[in-house]
């Protein structure tokens, strides 16, 4: 009989071993996918905010990225009234510059963007296999994606959302995110239909978000605050170091 | 004698149709916003995708696209120049009034007071090429609650030039604003305060730790003879240095003056839970070497449509006169979706029990026309902030207030 459990444990010991780090290696592959580590990345974001009311705003914004140092600008363009209003993000923190006080305010990265359902961090690539352990791993189709799901919990506490669903498609891009809280409660979903390939990496060419914190009820259907967010015209090209700086977000502001 | 009591009955008057149509208006704005709502149901029943169709996203969706040449675009040049001159400007006009008490206690027949502000301020800034720009504000303001009824001379309130040297120095001229120190509510460690009347010149190494800046001040000296020569103290000098380690922003500072000697300062500051955590310290060496401390320890933390933040402040300036000071403000804006807005500031000195409260509403019922009510209340002595009155046309310990403000920019 103690032969038999032993067997039997050696066996799932085994097993476990030999399957968590294939999915452990996809984690990490669906993250060097949209990381850029060997060039700058810059691109235009057109962000659409929908609320449930039927009201809309459009933000637009240049968004610079050095992923080799974990570190990024975005610069609004539009509405002009937000002309060179920026935010720079250095590792977990993110700096803002007020030009109404003239100094700068130190804030965390999990902010949303221009009060839509984007957050700052969302302009990054992801880090799945850094931030997160997987909590199961299941098989399913999403319309023409066959996707791998993951349902991960956060390992730090530098992420947005303490637990996530992500599903992968064989392609080993993320084509879907429910992002949830501590307690389970669903905070957002992330569509991201299609994706532009740049090099060899993979930036998404939309984004539609759903923020299930902001929503009416229409007769019995729910409404949601709805974030669509395309990305246009990526460019490797190098920038200076300078760009990504304090001092950067205070000369390019208009105010 | 006569035109002061039209002018009051006139200010009462207006502050009379103002309150009623405050009391009304909500209502009002209410009923538009649930026309709107009603309006938008029809509509939006039939084109928007609910829960239960958010995965039909995936059933059609655009092809994945190679990008073969990826785009030779700077984007940085939309903001680093600029063909055009961008002009730009505000205007903004109060008017309104109130009452209040000059002495304790509050039971006597209370002073009242109306009157009117308005300013007007103009920018221009030229971005001929990434490595240059020129920036200049004019300003100019009426303020009847000083005695004036005409327009001052406008004036530069900023005038600058910047200059990027290969993207590893930046340099500005002239005259402008700058801030250093953390607090808000108090501002030890603002060393730049009296920039704003002086002409600098600052020199910045973005890429020297996270920041180094080297500044020179130019500001007569209070005291010295407007006789075109330098004198001793009209010239300070100035750094700052920013490194972040971690999670964490270490910040020091130090300004010389020949007159008032030599100020060091060192800051710290972080997020946890997504509220800014900070501290300054300063060192004040005097001329002829006393020595004295200042520190101040806050918090900030700010939500969609609120703010909210907290100091304590020790000074000890002055050796017989050591003080410890707290501070609490709170910015409420869009309440709930509304168009109101409300606040609080609160400033108390520990040592002489006495400080400075003023908390605020307003509300917006159309575009550009802001109704505030505010109430400004000083207990004891101690003036802890001197811009407290600036706002009100009345030099009151506690006030009512009402006006009505018209702004609008281009």
């Amino acid at each position: 009989m103690k032969k038999i459990i032993a067997f039997l444990l050696f066996v799932c010991v085994i097993c476990s071993a030999f399957a968590d780090p294939d999915y452990v290696k996809m984690l990490k592959e669906v993250d060097d996918l949209v990381t850029f580590k060997g060039t700058d990345l810059s691109a235009e974001y057109t962000i659409v905010k929908r609320d449930p009311d039927g009201s809309s705003s459009t933000t637009v914004a240049a968004m610079f990225r050095r992923d080799s140092e974990d570190k990024f600008v975005v610069l609004v363009l539009q509405p002009v009234s937000d002309k060179g209003k920026g935010y720079l993000k250095q590792g977990n923190n993110l700096w803002l510059y007020d030009p109404i006080g003239k100094g700068f305010t130190f804030t965390s990265a999990k902010e949303r963007f221009q009060n839509s359902s984007f957050r700052v961090s969302d302009f990054t690539g992801s880090n799945y296999a850094g931030n997160y352990k997987i909590k199961s791993v299941k098989q399913e189709k999403l319309g023409k994606f066959n996707c791998t799901v993951f349902d991960l919990e956060a390992t730090t506490k530098s992420v947005s959302f303490p637990k996530v669903k992500i599903w992968v498609s064989e392609d080993n891009l993320v084509r879907k995110l429910e992002d949830y809280s501590l307690s389970g409660q669903l905070m957002r979903t992330s569509a991201f239909p299609s994706y532009q390939k740049v090099a060899t990496r993979w930036v998404p060419a939309k984004i539609i978000i759903q923020d299930h914190l902001v929503f009416r009820k229409v007769g019995d259907k729910v409404e949601y605050e709805r974030t669509t967010v395309d990305i246009k015209n990526p460019s490797l090209n190098k920038q200076p170091d300078s760009l990504y700086t304090k001092e950067y977000l205070e000369r390019v502001n208009t105010k | 004698m006569q035109f002061e009591k039209k002018r009051l009955t006139f200010f009462v008057f207006l502050s009379l149709i103002l309150f009623c149509q405050l009391i009304c208006l909500p209502e009002a704005v209410l009923a538009a916003e649930f026309e709107i709502s009603r309006d938008n149901e029809d509509l939006e029943a039939e084109d928007t995708p609910y829960e239960d169709d958010f995965d039909s996203i995936f059933d059609d969706p655009a092809e994945d696209i190679v990008v073969e040449q990826p785009a030779d675009i700077d984007y940085r040049n939309q903001f680093e120049e600029s063909k055009k001159i961008v002009v730009s400007g505000d205007f903004v006009i109060r008017a309104g009034g109130g009452f209040g008490w000059t002495d304790e206690p509050f039971d006597g027949y209370p002073e009242k007071v109306a009157g009117a502000y308005s300013k007007a301020t103009i920018s221009f800034d030229a971005r001929p090429d990434p490595t240059i720009r020129i920036f200049g504000k004019l300003k100019t303001e009426m303020d009847s609650d000083n005695g004036s009824d005409v327009w001052s001379r406008l004036d530069f309130d900023e005038l600058y030039c910047d200059y990027n040297w290969l993207d590893k120095s930046f340099f500005r001229l002239g005259k402008f604003y700058m801030t250093w120190g953390q607090g808000r509510l108090f501002r030890p460690a603002n060393f730049m305060e009296d920039c704003e009347d002086g002409t600098s010149f600052r020199m910045t190494m973005p890429n020297v730790l996270d920041g180094v800046t080297l500044v020179s001040l130019y500001k007569r000296y209070p005291g010295s003879p407007n006789d075109g020569k330098l004198h001793k103290g009209d010239v300070s000098l100035a750094g700052h240095a920013d490194k972040t380690l971690g999670p964490i922003n270490f910040s020091a500072a130090m300004l010389y003056n020949q007159m008032d000697g030599q100020r060091y300062s060192g800051s710290v500051k972080t997020v946890i839970l997504g509220t800014d955590l900070f501290a300054d310290y300063v060192l004040n060496r005097s001329d002829e070497g006393d020595i004295t401390h200042e520190a101040l320890a806050g918090f900030y933390h700010e939500w969609e449509n609120i703010k909210f933040y907290g100091e304590y402040y020790y000074d000890g300036r002055i050796e017989d006169d050591v003080d410890h000071c707290v501070g609490l403000a709170t910015d409420f804006d869009n309440l709930f979706g509304s168009p109101v807005g409300m606040g609080f500031k609160w400033l108390h000195s520990v040592t002489d029990n006495a400080g400075q409260f003023i908390g605020g509403f307003s509300i917006s019922p159309w575009k550009h026309v802001k109704i505030r009510m505010a109430i400004p209340w000083q207990y004891g002595d101690k003036e802890l902030d001197k811009d407290f009155y600036e706002e009100f046309p009345i030099n009151s310990k506690l006030a009512f207030t009402l006006f009505v403000e018209l702004s609008a920019g281009f």
